[in-house]
């Protein structure tokens, strides 16, 4: 009997040692699926640090990418136009006069002189106020509207005129193009010297796609996005990602190609009738947009939003038929949400939700100097 | 071995579901290209559910596939 009870006092007691270290060992299935999460936040979270967080504290270090200029030989040695030196006058023998003199036919204007083309909208000094500019070169409008949406929205729309394409630039944040390489746009303006300027395309976050910046090519990827190009005869297209091949868009000499997008118009000049671009994308926000009328007639429109009592934003449909309803022929979007700014002068004119973020790129109108010309 | 049998299918739970966030992530923001094909997003979603689904199994045989011994 003693013996008996010994048996089972001894399995009790080592039961009882086993019963701790099976509790510990076993989990229960909200601690498993609590383990997993964790586990999948830990990978998450090491992979943003890896891919996102370090790169951009490493940003000065990042080489940049190489490019290569692809500015027409026209341009590379664009020399200011001389007048024809007046011909010496030769003796001329008498020679029977003709029955009919053929009338000397009229100098065709040349589409690239847009100086001429729009000379009733610059002035010969610069004449500034709160929100124009004109000069020899330069004519900016600033207007601001308020749309009569269901939720209204306030949005700038500056209308430019430029007398050569070098006065419509873009700048990159830093001077180069760097990856993550990311400026205050207030500064990235006033180091390129903007008179004008509005927030690019975020191709700083990205290392494909098709990317011409001043005549330089960084990248010639073709990619599932829109882009935008804007030739050396001051044309601007945009296409649709399955609208065109690298090669004939290089072929056509682009000065500038941003890819963000989508594309907003047809090539009637209406609103596409679906847009490249997500839900989040497509939906009400903040935007900025490039217009396109004709070669040296262009436009800037940023749409502020989220921002309750005082303008909503917009969605990519409205964004579109604004660009339709100002007459543009092409249009195009580009980064939009807390990115959105116009910069005028020097200062933010249009009102940026939570004033703004670091952007990586600007589209920018300024002056020459003569050094910079031709 | 034995451990790792165990870790496995922990392991293929979590990098499925870092795999959905990506998915999820392309949906709001593609311009940063998680993911570009159509298809290939439907493939992966199919492999995110079918694996997640695997692993889960296995978890719940080797869990029941212990019990035993101790209920004997």
């Amino acid at each position: 009997m003693e013996e008996n009870k010994t048996r089972q006092e001894l399995r009790e007691e080592q039961l009882q040692s086993q019963a701790p270290r099976r509790r510990r060992k076993r989990k229960s299935v909200g601690e498993l699926v609590l383990q997993d999460l964790l586990m999948t936040a830990i990978i998450l979270l090491s992979f943003a640090l890896v891919h996102h967080v370090i790169p951009r504290m490493m940003k000065n270090s990042i080489e940049p990418p190489e490019s290569r200029s692809i500015r027409p030989a026209a341009v590379e040695t664009a020399a200011p136009e001389t007048p024809a030196l007046p011909t010496e006058e030769l003796p001329v023998e008498p020679t029977e006069p003709e029955a009919t003199p053929e009338p000397t036919p009229e100098p065709t204007p040349d589409p690239m002189d847009w100086r001429t083309k729009f000379a009733d909208r610059f002035t010969d000094e610069v004449v500034v106020t709160d929100h124009s500019y004109t000069s020899p070169n330069i004519a900016i409008d600033i207007q601001k509207y308020v749309s009569d949406d269901e939720a209204p929205s306030t949005y700038f729309v500056a209308d430019i005129y430029v007398a050569s394409l070098e006065n419509f630039q873009t700048y990159w944040a830093g001077g180069s193009f760097r990856k993550w390489m990311e400026e205050d746009p207030i500064q990235c303006a006033k180091n390129a010297g903007a008179i004008l300027a509005i927030n690019g395309d975020y191709a700083d976050s990205q290392d494909f796609g098709l990317l011409v910046r001043n005549g330089e090519l960084y990248m010639e990827e073709q990619t599932i996005y829109d882009i935008c190009a804007l030739y050396y005869d001051g044309t601007m297209v945009t296409y649709g990602a399955d609208e065109y091949k690298v090669e004939d868009v290089l072929a056509r000499e682009p000065y500038q190609i941003w890819k963000f997008g989508p594309a907003l118009l047809d090539e009637k000049g209406q609103p596409r009738s679906s847009f490249n671009a997500t839900g989040p994308i497509s939906d009400v926000n903040p935007r900025t947009g490039i217009g396109y009328y004709e070669p040296g007639h262009y436009c800037f429109v940023v749409v502020d939003g989220r921002q309750g009592g005082y303008s909503a934003g917009m969605r990519i449909g409205r964004f579109a038929q604004l660009f339709a309803d100002l007459g543009c022929t092409a249009a195009y979007n580009l980064d939009g949400g807390r990115s959105s700014v116009m910069t005028f002068q020097g200062s933010f004119f249009n009102q940026p939700y939570l004033n703004g973020r670091n952007v990586g790129d600007i589209l920018l109108i300024r002056e020459i100097d003569e050094s910079e010309e031709g | 071995m034995k451990k790792l049998e165990e870790f496995i299918p922990h392991l293929s739970i979590c990098l499925l579901l870092c795999l959905a966030v990506f998915m999820v992530l392309d949906g709001y923001n593609p311009y940063m290209k998680w993911l570009t094909s159509t298809v290939s997003k439907v493939y992966i979603a199919i492999c995110c559910v079918v694996g997640i689904t695997t692993a889960i199994l296995l978890i719940v045989r080797q869990r029941r596939r212990k019990k035993k011994p101790r209920q004997e």
